[in-house]
């Protein structure tokens, strides 16, 4: 989590750039995103996904092959959730599916409540499926055992969710990643975090981008997750790639390094034997997208030569 | 003396906490005051079930500034911190 400008209701930042607010209205009133009623989620139009899909190849193209790619839904099991630490340590951020496991008699009592207008969901029960919080968490389960020499690679991609209601258009509650992953040897799980992370930058700068990488940490819920963001920050584990969004420097990447969190708690084993370490390089494919409208402007049609030609040919 | 022995009973207590929370990979007994609680294996983990164990063993409330690894690296740092705030 970087630091994020606050927001006045000027049209242009002091650099001549329009504001957030600016750009957002831009945004909205072209249709490239809908409101769909509540914050932080939206509609996507044909010309974003235009954008996100071609953003996607870049990244897969940053794998150069090396990669078993994966596509994962928006959901997860819920223990899985547990193990992966996420309900401990982002408590705030987790969205539970709910179901419907009633007798009859709970059906009338939930058709009076949808009557009355009170809480019909007060009847349903927790599923044994999350929302899934960051595409990785698919991707541990996979390599629990011991690791082929090397370790593992895997490209994955999915919808995410994460509690944090905003009517930002850069802050949204359900979005897609697309990550790279590596677990395996510790000093090769960190190779992989920085190689991606130079790797990200570059592919994001030849974008058209102005980014920036910026040492961060996850937003932990509560006191103790301010010993963890502290530990987060001493061990240099997370960095993020930050483009303006509008005026607001919006982080579109990032590079982590989980050290032997997963590998734990999944229980996966090098070739070696030892409890493996893993990273991952995420792009948010929203935000680059937003980054890229921001710099570029609303008619991607119009966007530089350079730009068009790495992203569509 | 009096504050020697306390401080003492101090040290100890906090030594029990780690050792019940902590997740160390070593024996408790052979860690001195200014080993690194970290490299004896204590987690993130840990160090936040240690904390929350030292907060309801003292009676105390580690505040904002203090939530941070360097506050709980020593058995003597961790003694530092609880000494300053059952001092107010």
């Amino acid at each position: 989590m970087t630091a994020h400008v606050t927001l006045g209701t000027r049209e242009q930042a002091r650099d001549g750039a329009p504001t957030l607010e600016a750009f957002s209205r831009q945004l909205l009133a072209s249709g490239i995103l809908s409101p769909s009623g509540v914050d932080g989620v939206w509609v996507r139009s044909a010309t974003f996904e235009r954008i996100t899909e071609a953003v996607q190849r870049s990244v897969t193209a940053l794998g150069r092959g090396r990669y078993e790619t994966i596509q994962v839904p928006p959901v997860i099991a819920r223990a899985t959730l547990e193990r992966a630490g996420y309900v401990r340590s982002f408590t705030d951020l987790v969205g539970s599916v709910h179901v419907f496991r009633g007798s009859d008699q709970q059906h009338a009592d939930l058709l009076r409540r949808c009557d009355a207008g009170t809480d019909w969901a007060a009847v349903l029960d927790p599923a044994d499926v999350m929302l899934s919080s960051a595409a990785c968490h698919h991707v541990y389960p996979m390599c629990a055992g011991r690791l082929p020499p090397g370790g593992r690679r895997v490209e994955v991609r999915g919808e995410c969710f994460r509690h944090e209601p905003s009517s930002q258009v850069t802050r949204h509650r359900s979005f897609r990643m697309h990550e790279l992953v590596f677990v395996g040897e510790p000093v090769d799980a960190l190779t992989h975090r920085d190689a991606g992370l130079a790797e990200g930058l570059e592919l994001l700068s030849t974008l058209g981008l102005t980014v920036e990488a910026a040492a961060a940490n996850d937003p932990f819920f509560g006191r103790a997750g301010a010993i963890l963001a502290d530990g987060q920050r001493q061990d240099a584990a997370k960095y993020e790639g930050v483009a303006p969004v509008g005026d607001l420097p919006t982080a579109i990447m990032s590079a982590n390094y989980a050290a032997e969190h997963f590998g734990a708690a999944f229980a996966i084993a090098t070739a070696g034997g030892v409890v493996a370490h893993s990273s991952c390089v995420a792009f948010g494919l929203d935000r680059v997208a937003l980054a890229l409208l921001s710099a570029h402007g609303l008619d991607v049609d119009r966007w530089p030569v350079g730009v068009r030609q790495r992203l569509w040919q | 003396m009096a504050q020697d022995i306390v401080g003492a009973d101090i040290t100890e207590q906090i030594r029990e906490v780690i050792e019940r929370f902590g997740n160390l990979v070593v024996d408790m007994a052979d860690l001195d005051d200014a080993d690194d609680l970290f490299r004896a294996g204590m987690s993130s983990f840990g160090n936040i079930s240690v904390m929350l164990a030292l907060e309801e063993s003292f009676n105390v409330e580690f505040p904002e500034p203090m939530l941070r690894r360097d506050t709980f690296e020593t058995v003597a740092s961790i003694r530092r911190a609880v000494l300053q705030l059952l001092e107010q």
